[in-house]
């Protein structure tokens, strides 16, 4: 294992607006020169975004390491930030991806004005990096292997949760749809350890990646890892809007614990400083 | 909640990362290090260990979740690898040096005057026990939720389930079976009845002929005793490790006692491998601030009677001491 002594680590924490301490890392090369490229990185979320989380580090180093600076950090109620999720959705964590941008560029004032900011987004994440491209200045935004539709992916944390349930819950024979209508009717459900409510439901359900991007103020690059075999049409159908192109890219379902742990994703992480790379040429 | 990032450089010259939540008080009574589950990054399993040191902190214990070397912030990344092999590394002591370092250099930060106790989830359970069997000295206990006390198979090769797992495996299939719909699918192929034939025979025997403790968790559970090491172990009661505990360890070493001078198990009956639900979370907190309170008790108990040491590792040897102390006057 090779020591990164040309790379620098920092952690510690900020407040968010609401008062909440959020844990920040950022990586960078040593002796980092002012003008060169900002990444912002926003992780997925509930346990997506543990699973993603080494696969995030490995790319922030490998995008230090070619002369980017990197910012992660975790929303509220993730990782190891103050705050439970219960009773907050996208609206609060696109929150957090603005304060977080908005500390970064103050700290590094005589940087912010020279460096363009690509923002990052990963699953869940690539929704908030793409809410909050405008308000954060991103000059670039990639997705990774983006949730498209918030349904969906909502039916998807619902089927798990039934997977893993504990015999007495499974002998209540409870489906998706009857948690789907609890968590309409204003009450909170348990997926995986993580309590969604209300805020959640309403928030995500409603979410489209398409129309994000439609709106988005830069150009947006989407890597997906094609986990169902192929790249998704609806993904597909997106690179008709100027500015946006799809790459297919070999990779796991990296998201998810699964029978092989792979958090280098080689080509994903490489394909990804490349276009970095190729911005700052 | 007063959170403070920790680091911990390894003779190897690589970083361990961690994060400390410090008790609320500000003046600990009990530190906890809590070691990972698996190759899950520090928060833990739907944030499981953020929420219990975010309880913990309430009641004056202090609690540092580590990322060993390959995992989460600290240096390194994990070899690409099918989950079960890493997950045999771990059951091998893979992250026990990493464990025994994050125990020292806080104790550096916090001082000699507060217990730390090491803990985590399943395969973090493990690491902490052969831990504190490899470092008695620099433990007060082990508080383990969930251990691992087979190791993981190969995929396809389970290992036979222990009698009292497969006893109440079988209610579950009793059940079912007198259900009006099970007959048309066993008949169509959808239950597999050779399972269920397996499961209760398995439920009959006297013998756990599968049974076979993970030679790591054994020989570190042995010396851990030896070394008079405390343990609190808190399971949940829907969870395979919870059945392997009973049948391979609780009856066959502790005669079946949930309490005894150097233990502690605790059961909770709904809850499953990750303690997923609030409630149950609370109920493990509550658990492990009474077992640890009962440490610091019986620590000051012994440094009262004189015997000079504040460490609750040495209560049995304090209570050993007592006893000659009071034949010899």
């Amino acid at each position: 294992m090779k020591r990164a002594d040309d790379m620098t680590y920092e952690a510690g924490f900020i407040r968010n607006r609401r008062g909440h301490a959020l844990f920040y890392a950022e990586h960078a090369p040593a002796n980092a020169s002012p003008s060169i490229p900002r990444c912002l990185i926003c992780a997925p979320l509930l346990e997506e975004h543990n699973a993603a989380r080494g696969v995030l580090v490995n790319l922030a180093r490998a995008l230090a390491a070619s002369g980017v600076r990197v910012m992660r950090f975790d929303y509220t109620g993730h990782g190891d930030s103050e705050g439970h999720t219960s009773t907050i959705g996208l609206g609060e964590w696109c929150d957090d991806v603005e304060d977080v941008a908005w500390w970064w560029q103050s700290r590094t004032r005589k940087l912010a004005a020279a460096s363009p900011m690509r923002v990052i987004g990963c699953r869940a994440g690539a929704l908030l990096a793409a809410m909050a491209a405008r308000t954060v200045g991103a000059d670039r935004l990639t997705a990774w292997c983006p949730v498209i539709d918030g349904r969906t992916y909502l039916r998807d944390l619902l089927r798990l949760t039934l997977l893993v349930a504990p015999p007495a819950a499974k002998a209540e024979r409870t489906t998706r749809d009857a948690l789907e209508g609890r968590l309409a009717l204003g009450e909170s459900v348990n997926v995986f350890g993580w309590e969604i409510g209300p805020s959640f439901y309403r928030s995500v359900v409603t979410a489209s990646f398409a129309r994000l991007v439609e709106q988005a103020p830069c150009p947006v690059e989407i890597f997906d890892t094609g986990a169902t075999g192929r790249l998704p049409p609806e993904l597909t159908a997106l690179e008709r809007h100027a500015g946006v192109t799809v790459h297919s890219v070999a990779g796991s379902t990296f998201w998810i614990e699964g029978a092989r742990t792979d958090l280098q994703q080689e080509a994903l992480v490489g394909a990804t400083v490349e276009a970095v790379a190729a911005d700052a040429a | 909640m007063r959170l403070e990032t920790f680091t911990a450089v390894g003779p190897d010259g690589f970083t361990r990362r961690g994060v400390l939540t410090h008790a609320s008080s500000g003046h600990p009574k009990a530190a906890l290090v809590l070691l990972p589950a698996g190759t899950q990054p520090r928060p833990g399993p739907g944030r499981l260990y953020f929420d219990l040191a975010e309880r913990l902190a309430n009641d004056g214990i202090t609690t540092l979740r580590i990322d060993a070397l390959g995992i989460g912030e600290s240096d390194g990344t994990l070899d690409v690898l099918p989950t079960f092999e890493l997950w045999q590394r771990i059951e091998s002591g893979a992250f026990v040096p990493d464990a025994i370092l994050a125990m020292r250099a806080l104790a550096a930060q916090l001082g000699r005057h507060v217990p730390i106790y090491a803990g985590g989830l399943c395969g973090g359970g493990l690491t902490a026990l052969v831990a504190a069997a490899d470092a008695p000295d620099e433990v007060a206990g082990v508080i383990a939720l969930n251990i691992a006390v087979r190791s993981t198979p190969r995929p396809g090769q389970a290992a036979p389930a222990v009698a009292s797992e497969a006893r109440s495996q079988i209610g579950g299939y009793a059940r079912k079976l007198l259900s009006p719909s099970a007959w048309p699918r066993a008949l169509a192929g959808g239950i597999h009845l050779r399972a269920i034939v397996h499961t209760a025979a398995a439920a009959l025997r006297r013998s756990n002929r599968g049974g076979v403790l993970n030679p790591t968790f054994e020989a570190g559970f042995d010396r851990a005793i030896a070394s008079g090491v405390r343990q609190l172990h808190v399971f949940g009661g829907t969870d395979a490790r919870w059945h392997q505990f009973h049948d391979l360890v609780l009856r066959p070493k502790w005669c079946g006692a949930v309490d005894g001078a150097h233990h502690r198990v605790r059961i909770v009956p709904e809850a499953e491998h990750h303690f997923m639900s609030p409630a149950w979370r609370q109920q493990v907190a509550v658990w492990i601030v009474e077992w640890i309170d009962d440490q610091v008790r019986a620590g000051a108990a012994v440094e009262l009677a004189g015997l000079g040491t504040s460490s609750t590792r040495n209560m049995a040897d304090g209570v050993e001491r007592m006893s000659s102390g009071s034949e010899t006057l």
